[in-house]
C-alpha cells in the first residue's frame, strides 16, 4: 500500500491499517531497539509505547520523513525516556549495564562475542552499526533516521566499526 | 583509505576504485575483518514476537481500564447524589424533629407529656353567663389565649381533667353543647389537650 494512503487510514483510525504498519515495522523496530539496549523485555515494552504513541498522535505526523525513520525516532525517545528513569544508567555509554542474560541465550559463541563487543560501545556507536550494518540501512536513511548529515553518518561509522574491529580482535573473534 | 573501504563493503564505491587498495595486505585484512564482522552482525538480529496480538492486548486492557474507570466515577457520582439526597433528607427530617420536639413538654415529676391535636367546643350560651362558664373552667384548665370578639377562648387541659371539663360546660344551665370533637374520643390521661372553646351568644 502506498504510505501515504496507509497514514490517510491510519489518521482516520482504520484497524487494518494499523495492522499493517505494525507488520510491516515491527521486525526493524524491534530489532533495532534491541541491539541498542541488549534486553529483550524491555524492546519489547518500548516497541508496544512506540506503536501506541505512534497511533495516538498520527494526527500530528505532517510527511516529513517515512513513517519509518518516524517510528524509530519515537522508540528512541521512548527508550531515552526509560534511560532518564534509571538515575544511575549514563545514557551516553552504559547502556549495557542493564540485565542481559536473558539474551544472551539466544546467541551462539561466535554471536556471543560479537554481542559482548557490542555492548562495550557506546550509544551513538551501536546504534550507527545496528542502523547500517546490521538492519542495512541506507547512509541517506541513517542520516534521515538520526537527523545527521551524511558526512557525519559515514565518520561515525567508521570510527564504531573501527573501534569494534580493535575489541573483536582483542577478543579473538577474527 | 579505510573510510573508502569502508564505503566499498557498503556498495557505495566500485570495486575498481579500491582494487588497487586491497592489494596492500594491511588495506586487505582491514576489509576481510569488516566483511566478517558485518556478516556475523547481520545475524545478530533475532525474530521479534507479534506486535499485532501483543497491541491488541494492551488496547484491550487500556479500554478495560478506561470503562472500568468511567464506571466507578458514575458510581461515585451517583453515591454522591445519593449521599447528598439522603443528608438533605436527614436535615430535613432533624429540623422537623426539632420541631416536634419543642412540642413536647416535660411537666415536673413526669416523662414526657405531649399536647395533643387540637380539639374544639362549640356552645350556645346567654351572654350573662359567659363570664361564669369561663370562670368555671378556668379553675379545671388553663386559658392560655383569649378572642372575645370571635368568642373563642384556647384552653390547655390536662388529660385527666378532660370528663371534669365537659361536665363542667355539659351540666352549666343555660350552655348547649353545638359541637364537640372529644366526643367519643378516647382519653389519654397523660397528654394534656388544646381545647378551643367557641362561645355563641343566645
Amino acid at each position: 500500500m502506498d504510505e501515504s494512503k496507509l497514514i490517510e487510514l491510519l489518521k482516520r483510525g482504520d484497524k487494518t491499517a494499523k495492522e499493517i504498519l505494525v507488520r510491516s515495522t515491527q521486525d526493524f523496530l524491534f530489532n533495532s531497539v534491541m541491539q541498542i539496549c541488549h534486553d529483550r523485555n524491555l524492546a519489547e515494552d518500548v516497541v508496544v509505547d512506540a506503536y501506541l504513541y505512534a497511533f495516538k498522535y498520527i494526527k500530528n505526523f505532517r510527511g516529513e520523513s517515512s513513517l519509518k525513520t518516524w517510528l524509530y525516532r519515537i522508540a528512541r525517545n521512548t527508550l531515552y525516556k526509560h534511560y532518564k528513569k534509571i538515575k544511575n544508567i549514563e545514557l551516553s555509554d552504559n547502556i549495557s549495564t542493564l540485565k542481559d542474560d536473558k539474551i544472551e541465550s539466544f546467541y551462539s559463541d561466535k554471536h556471543e562475542l560479537l554481542f559482548e563487543a557490542m555492548k562495550k560501545l557506546n550509544f551513538d556507536e551501536r546504534e550507527i552499526i545496528t542502523l547500517v550494518d546490521i538492519e542495512g540501512l541506507s547512509y541517506e536513511e541513517t542520516s534521515e533516521i538520526l537527523g545527521v548529515p551524511m558526512g557525519t553518518v559515514k565518520s561515525r561509522l567508521f570510527r564504531a566499526r573501527d573501534k569494534l574491529r580493535n575489541i573483536l580482535k582483542d577478543m579473538g573473534y577474527f | 583509505m579505510k573510510e573508502k573501504i569502508n564505503e566499498y563493503l557498503d556498495n557505495r564505491v566500485k570495486k575498481e576504485e579500491v582494487e588497487e587498495l586491497l592489494l596492500d595486505k594491511e588495506y586487505a585484512f582491514y576489509y576481510e575483518d569488516l566483511k566478517k564482522m558485518k556478516e556475523g552482525l547481520r545475524e545478530l538480529r533475532v525474530n521479534p514476537p507479534d506486535f499485532v496480538s501483543k497491541l491488541r492486548i494492551v488496547e484491550r486492557k487500556q479500554m478495560v481500564f478506561r470503562y472500568s474507570f468511567a464506571f466507578v466515577m458514575v458510581l461515585v457520582l451517583v453515591f454522591g447524589v445519593w449521599f447528598s439526597m439522603k443528608f438533605a433528607l436527614y436535615k430535613e427530617l432533624a429540623s422537623k424533629q426539632t420541631e416536634i420536639t419543642k412540642q413536647f413538654k416535660a411537666p415536673p415529676g413526669m416523662g414526657i407529656m405531649q399536647i395533643s391535636t387540637e380539639e374544639t367546643i362549640k356552645v350556645e350560651i346567654s351572654k350573662s353567663d359567659l363570664n361564669n362558664l369561663i370562670n368555671s373552667l378556668q379553675k379545671i384548665a388553663t386559658l392560655k389565649s383569649k378572642d372575645e370578639k370571635n368568642g373563642t377562648y384556647v384552653f390547655e387541659v390536662q388529660g385527666k381533667n378532660i370528663s371534669e371539663f365537659l361536665n363542667s360546660i355539659e351540666n352549666f344551665h343555660s350552655a348547649k353543647i353545638l359541637e364537640n370533637s372529644l366526643k367519643d374520643k378516647a382519653i389519654d390521661t397523660n397528654l394534656t389537650y388544646q381545647v378551643t372553646l367557641t362561645i355563641l351568644i343566645k
